[in-house]
C-alpha cells in the first residue's frame, strides 16, 4: 500500500484510482449478503457466516477507498485494472460464506474460491460432489452469486468493455465516445439501469413461469424456492443447480421453459430491450448476429436429435427435448443438463464432440453468455470472404460490414487477435491440465483435458469424464483448479483486459 | 448460382481452356515418370505392364487434353489457382493407376488406391496398407517416387522445364510452394528460381542415397542397400514418411535413424535460403533468419518435452529415450511421419504433445506441410502488437521480420490462412466422428482429431488404429475421401482452393 501514493510518478496506470473504484464496488457488494442471511433466519440455519462475510467485504471496501482517498479519477487505462481486480476480489468475497459455513466439501479453501469464481463468472463448474448436502441458504447464496455475476457482466459487456474497445459489442456501435471513462459514468449508469430492469423483469417472469408449473401440479418438485434458485442461474447463463443431477429430476415442461429462457439469455440484451420494452420486434429479425445465433442453435439441435435417435439413446419427445436442451445449454454457455451426456462419450462419440465444438460459438455479444460470441464469428467469416476476394482481385477494397455498418479495421484486427488468443489459451490450458494430471496420476484423458479447458475458458460449466454434468471438478489437483480459476477469469473478462495487464507497455508511463 | 451455369467463354473471368491445357502438358510429362518403376520391375522380374499401361494412359490423356484445348497455351495469374488445384487432383488420379492395374489386393478398391496416391504426391505418408512388405518392390518404389515428385512440387518442376511458363509461372510457383516466401531472393527470373530449387532438392537426395548406401556397404546398417537407400532418400527429402518396411524407420540401425533426422531437419529449412548457404556459402542467410531460429527452438523444445515425458513415464531410458524422443518429435513436427517406435503405446501426454507438434510444421519454402514456423512467428507478433494497441490506442507499430517491415496485406493473408486451417481441422474431425458413427467404425474423439490434423498437415500417421505402425484401412470410404480432401487442401495451403469457391473468381 505504501507504493500507492507514488504510483502516478512512476507508473503509467494509476493503481490508486483503480483500487478506489474497486473498493466502492466491494462496498456495494456487501449488501448482497443480506439476502442469504434473511433466508438463513427463515430456515433457522446459521446466520453469522453471511453477516461476517458482509462485514469483511464492507470493511475491505471501505479500507481500500479511504487508503486511496482523493483518487477518484479513473481513465481508460485504469479500466482494465478495475475490471480484472473486481472479478478477483468479488470472487474472494463470495467465497467467504463457503469457508465460514464449516461445510466439509469446502474444507479446502481453494475449493471455496473455485466455486465462488465459477459463480461470479457465471460458469457453473462445481467442485461439489453432492450439492444436496449443503444448507438451503448456502445453496441459494451459490445460485445468487451467479445472478450477481450476471448483473456485473451486463454492465461490463454493454457499458464498460465497449469503451475499452474490447468485447465485440463495440462492433455494433457506429460511434464511440471519447477516452474518459468517468465522463461517461452517467451514460454507463443509464445503460446499466435500463438493462438491469430488463434482466430483473426476465428473471421475475421466469420465477413466475416455473412457480406456476409447480402450483398447477405439472412439476411437483418445483417449489417457489426451486423456481427462484433456477431463475437466478438461467438468466445469467450460469448453470448451477440445486440437485446433483442438475435438471434431470424436473418435469419436461420445466426443462422446456428453461430452454426457452436460456435462448433469451444468450441474445443481445440491448436488442432485447429494444424489442421487448420499446416494442420494436422488427430489430430481432434484422440483426445479423441474432439470425446466425438462431441458425447455429437450430442446426446443432437438429444434428444432435438425429444422432441421439439414431444411436438409440433416446426416442420421441425425449430425444427432441434432450437434444435441444443440451445444445441450448452448452451453446449459451449455461451448463445445465437433463441427462448425463458424459455417457455419450461411449454411446455416441459424435454427440460428445459436437457438444465440445458448441462450447466455442457462445451467445451474442451483449448477453450474459461467455465464449467467443457469435458476432466475432460473423466478422471472421466476412474477413475470410474478403481475403479470398482480394487474393483474386488485389485492387478490390471494401470494408467489412455488420448490420450494414462498416466495421473499422482496427476493430477487425482486435477481433482476429481475440480469436487467436482464445484458441491459443484454450490449447495451453488443456496441455497444462494434462501435464498436471500426469504429475499427480489423475486419470484424465486428452479429450477430457480439452473439454475442461474449453468449458472453463468459455464459462460453460460441465466437461467430460469425472467432471461431466453429473460429476464434479473436485478430483482435480490444486494446481489444476488454480489453472481453471484463471481460465474462467480470463474468459469472462474477454481475455484482452487481463492479458494487457501482463504487458510492459501497460505499466509504462 | 450464377457461376455454375455454363456461360459463354466470354462471360467467364477465367480462361478454363488454358488452365486445362497446362494440366494436359503436365500429365504428358508425368507419363515419363512411370519408366523408373517399370525398369525396376524388369530387374526384379515383376509385372512391367501395369507401369507401361499407366504411363501410356497418363501421357495419352495429357496429349489428348492438350490437343483439344490447342491454341490456349498462355496462362495468366488468375488461371494459376485453377491449374494448381486441377493438377493436384489429376496427379493422384493417374498416380493410382499402377496400384489398380498391378492387382495388389490391399489397393484393389479405387478409393484406397486414390488415397494412397494422394498421400504419396502430397508427401503425407498416411497409408491404407496393412502389410507393406507384401507389396511388390517395384510398386513400393513407385509409392516412394510419388512422394519425391510431390515433395518439391510438380509445378515447380514444370516451371523449371517448360519454356511456355515464363509468363504466369510466378503465380503458379507461389501457389504451389509452401508458405509465404520471397521468390526474388534466389534469382531474377522465375524459371531460374524453380531450377535452382530442384537442383538443390536433387543434390540433397543424391547425398542421402550415398550416405545410406555407405552404411549398407560398411556394415553399419545391414538392413540398408541401394534399393532401401533410394526409397528412403525419396521420402525423407520430400518430408513424406512412406517406408518400404512395416516397422518404418524402426527397421533400420540407430545410425540410419540419426541420418534420416539430419536430412529431415535440412529439408525443413527454406530452400530459397538453403541454396544460398550450400551453394554460395552465405551461411548468414539461414543463421540470421528469424524463422530458422524459431524452427530450431521448436524442434529442441518438442524433443526435450517428449524426452521428459518418456523418462518420467519410464517408457524408455538412457540413449534409447533420447533417440526415440528426438526422432518422433522431429519426424512429426517437420510433418514427415517416420517412426522408430509405436508412440500410441506411450502416454496420453506424449500423444497430446505430438498432436500439437503436428500444427507447427517446417519452414516456408521447404518440402514440409502444416501451418509453418513463419506463420506462427508472425501471428505471435501480430497479437503482441494488438495487445500494445489495446492499451495505447494511438500507437502504430509495424510488424517486422528479419528487421524489415511486413506489410499488412501479407499479415492479413497469414491470419486468414490460420483461421481457415483451424476451421478445416475442426470440421474434418467432426466429419470423421460423425461418419464413423454412421459406418459403425470404432473411432475415439481424440483419434479423429489426430487423423484430421495428420492429413491436413501432411504428416501421415495419427493415433489409435491409424498410428505409426497401423493403417488407415479401417476408416469407411467416406472418411477416406474426407481425409484425401484434407491432404489436398493442406498441400495447396487451402487458399488457392478456397478462392475457386468464390463467385468473384469466376466473374469477368
Amino acid at each position: 500500500m505504501r507504493a500507492v501514493p507514488h504510483a502516478r510518478f512512476s507508473l503509467g496506470a494509476d493503481v490508486g484510482a483503480a483500487l478506489n473504484l474497486v473498493g466502492a464496488l466491494l462496498r456495494y457488494l456487501s449488501l448482497a449478503f443480506a439476502f442469504p442471511a434473511a433466508l438463513a433466519v427463515g430456515y433457522s440455519e446459521s446466520v453469522w457466516p453471511y453477516l461476517a462475510a458482509g462485514a469483511i467485504t464492507a470493511g475491505v471496501g471501505l479500507a481500500l477507498e479511504s487508503l486511496t482517498h482523493g483518487k477518484e479519477r479513473v481513465g481508460v487505462r485504469e479500466g482494465f485494472l478495475v475490471v480484472a481486480l473486481t472479478w478477483l476480489l468479488a470472487a474472494a468475497a463470495v467465497s467467504l460464506p463457503y469457508l465460514f459455513s464449516g461445510e466439509e466439501q469446502f474444507a479446502n479453501p481453494l475449493n471455496a474460491f473455485f466455486e465462488a469464481m465459477s459463480g461470479m463468472t457465471t460458469t457453473g463448474s462445481s467442485i461439489l460432489t453432492n450439492v444436496a448436502e449443503l444448507d438451503r441458504s448456502l445453496v441459494m447464496w451459490r445460485q445468487f452469486s451467479q445472478w450477481l455475476g450476471g448483473m456485473g457482466i451486463i454492465v461490463l459487456a454493454l457499458a464498460v468493455l465497449p469503451r475499452l474497445r474490447v468485447g465485440g459489442r463495440q462492433l455494433m456501435e457506429s460511434e464511440l465516445p471519447g477516452p474518459e471513462l468517468e465522463a461517461l459514468s452517467t451514460s454507463i449508469r443509464d445503460t446499466a439501469r435500463r438493462l438491469w430492469f430488463l434482466y430483473v423483469s426476465l428473471t421475475g417472469a421466469l420465477v413466475l413461469a416455473l412457480a406456476s408449473l409447480g402450483w398447477a401440479g405439472v412439476d411437483e418438485r418445483m417449489s417457489l424456492y426451486q423456481a427462484v434458485a433456477h431463475a437466478f442461474t438461467t438468466m445469467p447463463t450460469g448453470g448451477f443447480g440445486t440437485d446433483p443431477r442438475s435438471l434431470e429430476p424436473f418435469a419436461p415442461a420445466t426443462q422446456w421453459v428453461i430452454a426457452f429462457f436460456m435462448v433469451l439469455a444468450g441474445a443481445n440484451f440491448a436488442l432485447l430491450y429494444r424489442a421487448l420494452v420499446r416494442r420494436k420486434p422488427g430489430v430481432l429479425v434484422r440483426d445479423q448476429e441474432l439470425r446466425l445465433y438462431a441458425g447455429i442453435l437450430a442446426l446443432a439441435a437438429l444434428i444432435l436429435v438425429v444422432i441421439l435417435w439414431d444411436a438409440g439413446i433416446q426416442e420421441g419427445e425425449s430425444a427432441v427435448r434432450d437434444g435441444v436442451f443440451q445444445v441450448v445449454s452448452i451453446m449459451t454457455t449455461t451448463g445445465y443438463a437433463t441427462t448425463d451426456f458424459n455417457e455419450w462419450l461411449v454411446l455416441a462419440p459424435a454427440a460428445a464432440l459436437l457438444l465440445v465444438a458448441l462450447m466455442f460459438p457462445g451467445g451474442s455479444a451483449g448477453s450474459t453468455a461467455g465464449s467467443i460470441k457469435i458476432v466475432r464469428h460473423l466478422v471472421i467469416g466476412k474477413v475470410l470472404r474478403r481475403e479470398l476476394d482480394q487474393t483474386v482481385h488485389p485492387e478490390y477494397v471494401t470494408p467489412v460490414r455488420v448490420n450494414r455498418v462498416a466495421v473499422d479495421e482496427r476493430t477487425v484486427r482486435a477481433v482476429i487477435a481475440f480469436v487467436l488468443l482464445y484458441v491459443g489459451i484454450f490449447v495451453a490450458g488443456a496441455v497444462l491440465l494434462l501435464l498436471d494430471a500426469h504429475r499427480v496420476d489423475l486419470g484424465l484423458s486428452p479429450f477430457g483435458a480439452l473439454a475442461a479447458s474449453a468449458t472453463t475458458l468459455g464459462n460453460v460449466g460441465p466437461a467430460f469424464g469425472f467432471a461431466g454434468p453429473m460429476g464434479s471438478f473436485e478430483p482435480f489437483s490444486n494446481v489444476s483448479k488454480t489453472i481453471m480459476i484463471g481460465l474462467m477469469w480470463i474468459g469472462r473478462l474477454e481475455i484482452l483486459p487481463v492479458i494487457a495487464l501482463f504487458t510492459r507497455s501497460y505499466w509504462r508511463a | 448460382v450464377g457461376a455454375l451455369r455454363f456461360p459463354r467463354p466470354r462471360a467467364l473471368g477465367v480462361d478454363v481452356g488454358s488452365a486445362v491445357n497446362l494440366v494436359g502438358a503436365v500429365l504428358k510429362y508425368l507419363g515419363a515418370a512411370f519408366l523408373f518403376p517399370a525398369a525396376l520391375a524388369l530387374g526384379y522380374s515383376e509385372p512391367v505392364w501395369p507401369f507401361l499401361a499407366a504411363g501410356a494412359i497418363t501421357a495419352g490423356t495429357g496429349f489428348l487434353v492438350e490437343r483439344v484445348t490447342r491454341g490456349r497455351e498462355l496462362v495468366g495469374p488468375r488461371e494459376g489457382f485453377l491449374v494448381v488445384a486441377l493438377v493436384w487432383l489429376a496427379l493422384p488420379a493417374f498416380g493410382a493407376l499402377p496400384y489398380l492395374l498391378a492387382d495388389e489386393p490391399q489397393l484393389s478398391r479405387p478409393i484406397d488406391a486414390w488415397f494412397e496416391a494422394m498421400s504419396g504426391f502430397t508427401a503425407t505418408g498416411a497409408t491404407v496398407l496393412t502389410d507393406i512388405e507384401a507389396v511388390d518392390s517395384s510398386l513400393l518404389m513407385w509409392r516412394q517416387l510419388t512422394q519425391w515428385l510431390g515433395g518439391m512440387g510438380i509445378i515447380v518442376l514444370a516451371v523449371a522445364i517448360l519454356p511456355r511458363l515464363r509468363i504466369g509461372g510466378r503465380q503458379l510457383l507461389q501457389s504451389e510452394l509452401a508458405g509465404p516466401t520471397e521468390l526474388e531472393r534466389l534469382s531474377a527470373t522465375i524459371r531460374e528460381t524453380a531450377r535452382r530449387l530442384w537442383v538443390l532438392y536433387l543434390g540433397l537426395t543424391l547425398a542421402a542415397i550415398v550416405v545410406f548406401t555407405t552404411y549398407g556397404w560398411t556394415g553399419a546398417d545391414p538392413a540398408m542397400n541401394l534399393y532401401q537407400a533410394t526409397a528412403h532418400a525419396f521420402s525423407t527429402l520430400a518430408i513424406g514418411g512412406f517406408s518400404t518396411q512395416n516397422d518404418s524407420a524402426a527397421a533400420f540401425a540407430p545410425v540410419t535413424q540419426w541420418t534420416i533426422l539430419v536430412f529431415l531437419v535440412l529439408a525443413g529449412i527454406n530452400f530459397l535460403r538453403l541454396y544460398l548457404v550450400l551453394v554460395r556459402g552465405q551461411v548468414r542467410v539461414v543463421a540470421g533468419d528469424d524463422e530458422f531460429r524459431l524452427y530450431l527452438a521448436f524442434l529442441a523444445g518438442g524433443s526435450v518435452l517428449l524426452l521428459l515425458e518418456l523418462l518420467g513415464g519410464d517408457i524408455f531410458g538412457g540413449t534409447e529415450a533420447i533417440r526415440n524422443a528426438v526422432f518422433q518429435a522431429v519426424s512429426i513436427m517437420t510433418t514427415a511421419g517416420f517412426a522408430t517406435a509405436d508412440y500410441t503405446q506411450w502416454s496420453a501426454l506424449a500423444e497430446l504433445t505430438l498432436l500439437l507438434l503436428m500444427f507447427i510444421g517446417a519452414s516456408a519454402g521447404s518440402t514440409g506441410g502444416s501451418i509453418k514456423v513463419i506463420r506462427h512467428l508472425l501471428m505471435f507478433r501480430v497479437i503482441r502488437r494488438e495487445l500494445e494497441q489495446t492499451v495505447h490506442r494511438e500507437m502504430v507499430v509495424p510488424v517486422r521480420l528479419n528487421a524489415s517491415v511486413v506489410d499488412d496485406r501479407a499479415l492479413r493473408g497469414i491470419v486468414a490462412f490460420i483461421v481457415l486451417y483451424i476451421g478445416l481441422f475442426a470440421l474434418g474431425a467432426l466429419g470423421l466422428v460423425l461418419d464413423a458413427r454412421r459406418a459403425a467404425v470404432e473411432v475415439q474423439s481424440f483419434d479423429a482429431l489426430g487423423a484430421a490434423a495428420a492429413c491436413l498437415g501432411n504428416v501421415g500417421p495419427a493415433f489409435g488404429f491409424a498410428g505409426p505402425f497401423g493403417s488407415y484401412a479401417p476408416f469407411s470410404d467416406l472418411s477416406t475421401a474426407i481425409l484425401s480432401g484434407l491432404m489436398w487442401l493442406g498441400r495447396l495451403e487451402i487458399i488457392p482452393v478456397a478462392v475457386l469457391l468464390t463467385r468473384g473468381y469466376w466473374r469477368g
